[in-house]
């Protein structure tokens, strides 16, 4: 299980890019799209209070933002057809579409706008969104409750709003990707009420799909919307059906899926399918060994250099994983525009070096061969939470890595909510875990030294100083740059030894149109797309 | 002196003990005969584990992960390269004595529980059954998901959470037998004599409520087996890289190891399988010759 | 047989009921993490969020007020909300997952009773035969499966290798509501359930009927030239049943346990697999809320294998 970072996770998954099949056929209407989940839904549809990746997928179909993220992870418009910053980059306008409707055939405005994100900001606000908007001119005084306006939201006109910062905050933009919520259903429903009322569970937004139906553990069911304000729906309904895990290979086979992610042990399965295609993608996040530095014996980037190099990290992406994954050396997945791999080492498998620099840090090898320096010895607990096959295997490994450049590791398989409780209470030597990263490409809300999930306890000035200077340049070229230093600072110290990034793999029936199959390095997000999918009428 | 131990002696060979004649109905039962018979090897594997195979049970070796069976690896290798074979004897060892120490406990408790219950009768007796008919009338999955979640998976969790589980059973069996034979005739007399209550627990009563108790404990390692089985299923078994059947058999819940790597899952299943059955032959094999009742 | 059942329900049901209740409370409560771990890596989260949403959900409450405010609310038929993001009530989602758990439930005790008890008849009047030997030692082969791994291989022979039967589920959306289309999602986790009730019960019916086929009366019917039939079902079944019934009592939270995992292997909407999604989130409310059901439903199972108990044998009076 991994830990995620919830932000946008909503397009988590990820459809590779460039050239199509679909473009040789003009799409046509009809048909329903099954689309395979493996968790059901808790029934939150709501874009200002979900904080689960399955509701997102819905949310993502009912609701449309002000922009949205496309496959190379720039925003580009959706209800907004344009926005613009001020010459101090403080101010952000938006130019909305004019007749975009809501699905009970309400115009959407920039009143509705305002109440989406002024709700986030009210002291009675129940969600946890309220850290992306702190930043606006006017939100703490309104959440203190001093004053019952927001300074920072501003309505123009019926379809112009501008958003006002107290400082310059470059991943801003990419916080409007929430979907807007009607104003004319919920403007009156006191916001403390909100998280319990109805309309949760039959939401109305603006999105290319009309919500029907969520049976939990079962399925969700969507209608497509016809005065959706741009190309499309094709289709006439979408299904998400709640599927065991296991049995993804059993449905596609059935053809009673039309897409859904598998794992990369299914993969040889669902190949031998000839209406089936198979393709991968990278997704947006690393998984990493965190070491306690709270403890002195692992405060030395020269054990963690070690750990680096002994840990055979190229085998668990190669055997384990079947190719499906990616060696990571530094927090930045490798589909960011942020991503740099100039500078970066790799550390490549090495036992013979992960001595040298065991024996430079001043540790010699005790009676039983693990290393000893003053009172300190290696030999520590590991965490790790009740895992995939694939993860599993990848800790017998690491444990024997590290057994042969004289690491002692006590691996101990923990249920999720357990291992974070240890970790929150800084009582552990080392876990590894994962992250799903949003859009942008800010890292202080792991890596800053203040940051809540700071668990390794890492404090460094420098870091420090680049993400605050990164948060504040607007430019995203000067901003990739002063992340490419950082990348290179975070492969030298290595305060987490960086693990993998998570490749996924999908499969999708033939039959479907309007995705791309031919895997590029980098994705394609679904709320790009929902709307121009289609299938051919022979075969609805 | 010596002529009345020899009387003694001669009189003991007349009525026989309760014991061998139940043992002189075990024999005949071929069926259960068979069961111990296969359990005793069963139990040969697993205490030897370690000397019948060269390969060690948890080191990975991952060039050598998903052969087929060969000359070398009799029963292949798991994804991790590991010898099936090998886990399979080691699984034994770690699924019997999952099964041996749960049942321990279970009889553990239920042996303070029970003599309490039917002896000391009145609110003990009632406040005891209580708390059984609380374990016995709810989902013990239930519990044992919840205790997993507090203690955490571990291969001694999962012995103290089948064993705690399942005491209600053999503490309701011991203390029927305790009422029973409180009030007979040759317990009463003896209470009458002014034997302790002690004494009465441990030489009157206690050997003859052990037949019972034998068999529940029996037909309990059966259980526990399938048990530990199941809540691996549920991620909450022995916890690898140790093996146990339960374990290694879930890994059939991939179907690209059902379907096309049936060497690793077949092998702990048939364990289970044959263990479990003997066991069953030889519970009910015990039963049959235990209880008087059965001439 | 009121004032029994009254007596029942107030001396036996609900001081169980609390028992177990408190037991699961305390358990779950002292299991390390808590209902707001999901918060967990949320960017740019205000500490004060995760103090303000235990607040919310009552965590900062002592423990034994928080027992007690659960009861107070049950006695007023509340279940709570769901600690989980949607904060649905607890009443709902219960009610939306019970008809398929017992739909579940009910049919593999009908496949176990319904097979368990005419095979072990037959087996009994043909003690030591050959079919006697064969359906004995095929109980013994149903006990000695796990169920979860029966059910996979069911999983495996029907919906993958011959394409017969839905892999799991239940009713897909557009599918219309049959018989047949039931049937389908249902045989499967029905008979995994049941397997090992169909065994028992088997084993337990050809002993009971054994022993009351060996009874003097019976002989004495034999002998008066009653016809064998007609002793067997008329008067031996009668009372071979009886210990059975009581069986039933027993086999009820066996049946609950199995669903759980049953369900899981065939992805079957019930309450079993939300139990464990619970337990896992630290969903304090929705855990007590689904014991509470199990609880419920399992003593309710007792009570009616007393009432049949007491329906089948005329010597037996509740008061």
């Amino acid at each position: 299980m991994k830990k995620f970072m919830l932000v946008f996770l909503i397009m988590a998954l990820v459809i590779p890019a460039t050239a199509a099949l679909a473009q040789e056929q003009e799409p046509v209407s009809g048909g329903t799209f099954h689309r395979g989940m493996v968790i059901s839904p808790r029934g939150m549809f709501n874009p200002i209070l979900y904080t689960e990746t399955y509701d997102a997928e819905v949310i993502t179909a009912v609701y449309d933002s002000l922009v949205t993220a496309n496959r190379e992870l720039e925003i580009v418009p959706q209800i907004a057809k344009d926005w613009e910053f001020s010459e101090d980059g403080l101010e952000l306008t938006f130019y909305l579409r004019e007749g975009v409707k809501f699905h009970d055939g309400v115009e959407l405005t920039a009143e509705d706008v305002k109440f989406t994100f002024k709700t986030i900001l009210h002291p009675h606000y129940s969600g946890v969104r309220y850290g992306d908007f702190a930043v606006l001119k006017g939100a703490e005084a309104y959440n203190a409750e001093e004053v019952d306006y927001v300074e920072g939201i501003e309505i123009i006109d019926d379809y112009t709003i501008r958003f006002t910062t107290e400082r310059v905050h470059a991943p801003l933009l990419s916080e409007f990707t929430y979907g807007i919520l009607p104003s004319h259903i919920l403007g009156d429903v006191p916001v403390a009420e909100l998280e319990a009322h109805e309309f949760n569970q039959n939401p109305i937004g603006a999105g290319p799909f009309k919500f029907n139906e969520f049976r939990p553990d079962q399925h969700v069911v969507l209608d497509a919307f016809e005065d959706y304000y741009q190309e499309g729906p094709y289709l006439d309904r979408m299904v998400y059906q709640i599927v065991d895990d296991e049995a993804r290979p059993v449905y596609l086979r059935q053809g009673r899926l039309d897409f859904v992610g598998i794992s990369s042990e299914q993969i040889d399965m669902v190949q031998a399918l000839d209406f089936v295609d198979v393709f991968d993608y990278e997704a947006l996040g690393y998984s990493y060994i965190c070491f306690n530095l709270r403890q002195e014996r692992f405060d030395d980037n020269r054990v963690r250099q070690a750990v680096a190099y002994g840990f055979d990290r190229q085998t668990v992406v190669d055997i384990i994983y079947d190719g499906y994954s990616k060696v990571a050396n530094a927090p930045m997945p490798t589909v960011s525009w942020a991503f740099t791999d100039e500078g970066i080492n790799e550390y490549p498998y090495n036992p013979d070096r992960a001595i040298e620099l065991m024996e430079e840090a001043g540790w010699e090898r005790g009676a039983d061969g693990v290393w000893e320096k003053e009172d300190m010895r290696m030999e520590f607990e590991f965490l790790y939470t009740e895992a995939t096959r694939a993860q599993e295997q990848s800790m017998i490994l690491f444990q024997q890595n590290m057994e042969d450049i004289g690491f002692k590791v006590n691996l101990r398989p923990m249920e999720f909510s357990a291992a974070v409780d240890r970790i929150d209470a800084r009582e552990f030597d080392a876990f590894t875990l994962g992250w799903s990263l949003g859009v942008d490409p800010d890292p202080y809300g792991i890596w800053h030294s203040t940051s809540l999930w700071n668990d390794a306890g890492w404090v460094n000035e420098r870091s420090d100083e680049l993400i605050e200077k990164g948060r504040q340049t607007v430019d995203q070229e000067e901003r990739a740059e002063i992340y490419a230093e950082w990348q290179r600072l975070m492969n030298e110290e290595l305060p987490n030894v960086f693990f993998t990034y998570s490749v996924s793999v999908a499969a999708a029936n033939e039959r479907l149109m309007g995705i791309d199959r031919d895997p590029g390095p980098q994705g394609l997000f679904w709320t790009e797309i929902l709307h121009e999918l289609w299938i051919p009428a022979d075969r609805q | 002196m010596a002529e009345y131990n020899e009387e003694q002696i001669l009189s003991r060979r007349n009525i026989e003990s309760p014991w061998r004649v139940g043992w002189r109905r075990f024999k005949k039962n071929r069926v259960a005969l068979l069961g111990a018979i296969f359990l005793i090897i069963f139990i040969f594997l697993a205490v030897f584990a370690p000397y019948l195979t060269p390969h060690d049970p948890t080191r990975a070796d991952f060039l050598k992960r998903n052969e087929a069976p060969s000359a070398e690896h009799w029963l292949g290798t798991d994804e991790m390269g590991r010898d099936v074979l090998t886990r399979v004897l080691h699984g034994g060892r770690i699924s019997l004595s999952v099964g041996l120490v749960a049942v321990s406990i279970t009889m553990g408790i239920a042996l303070i529980l029970g003599p309490i219950a039917g002896y000391v009768g009145g609110f003990t007796d009632t406040l005891i059954m209580r708390m059984a008919d609380i374990f016995l009338s709810f989902p013990f999955l239930i519990l044992a998901i919840t205790a997993s979640a507090l203690l955490g998976p571990s291969i001694y969790n999962v012995m103290i959470i089948l064993g705690v589980i399942s005491w209600p059973g053999p503490c309701r069996l011991l203390r029927a037998e305790f009422l029973k034979l409180k009030n007979q005739d040759f317990v009463q007399g003896a209470i009458a004599l002014g034997a302790g209550h002690r004494r009465v627990i441990l030489i009157h009563i206690l050997p003859n409520a052990i037949p019972p108790l034998l068999v529940a404990a029996t037909l309990g390692v059966a259980s526990t087996i399938i048990g530990e089985a199941g809540l691996s299923f549920l991620g909450l078994g022995v916890p690898p890289p140790a093996p146990s059947w339960g374990n290694m058999l879930n890994s059939a819940q991939a179907l690209h190891i059902m379907e096309g790597m049936p060497w690793m899952w077949l092998p702990p299943g048939i364990a289970i399988f044959l263990a479990v059955l003997s066991i069953n032959f030889m519970g009910d094999g015990l039963r049959d010759a235990l209880d008087p009742k059965q001439e | 047989m009121m004032t029994y059942l009254i007596r029942r329900v107030v001396f036996q049901g609900i001081p169980v009921l609390i028992g177990f209740t408190f037991l699961v409370f305390l358990m779950i409560n002292f299991a390390p993490g808590d209902p707001v771990t999901h918060l967990r890596g949320v960017p740019d989260l205000d500490p004060r969020v995760i103090e303000q949403q235990k607040t919310r959900l009552g965590l900062d409450r002592p423990l034994i007020v928080r027992y007690f405010d659960w009861v107070g609310e049950l006695l007023q038929g509340n279940l709570g909300r769901s600690f989980d993001s949607a904060r649905r009530p607890v009443a709902d989602l219960i009610k939306e997952r019970m008809p398929v758990t017992i739909l579940l439930s009910v049919s593999s005790i009908i496949i176990g009773w319904g097979v368990g008890i005419p095979v072990g008849i037959y087996s009994a009047r043909r003690q030591y035969s050959l079919s006697d030997y064969t359906i004995t030692f095929m109980a013994f082969v149903g006990v000695s499966i796990p169920n979860f791994f029966f059910g996979l291989i069911l999983l495996y022979i029907f919906a993958l290798i011959l394409n017969v039967l839905p892999a799991g589920g239940y009713f897909r959306p557009g599918e219309d509501f049959t018989f047949l289309g039931m049937l389908s999602y249902l045989i499967m986790p029905a008979l995994t359930l049941g397997l090992a009730s169909i065994a028992s019960i088997t084993r337990y019916m050809r002993s009971s009927m054994l022993e009351v086929i060996n009874q003097d009366y019976l002989r004495t019917a034999r002998a008066k030239g009653l016809r064998d039939r007609v002793v067997i079902y008329k008067h031996a079944l009668r009372n071979a049943l009886i210990p059975i019934l009581t069986l039933m009592g027993f086999m009820v939270p066996l049946i609950f346990s199995g669903a759980v995992i049953t369900e899981q292997v065939f992805s079957w909407p019930g309450l079993g697999r939300m139990v464990i999604d619970a337990t896992h989130q630290r969903n304090y409310p929705l855990m007590m809320g689904i014991t509470l059901v199990f609880g419920v439903l399992t003593f309710l199972g007792n009570v009616i294998a007393d009432i049949a108990y007491a329906i089948a044998d005329p010597r037996i009076r509740y008061d």
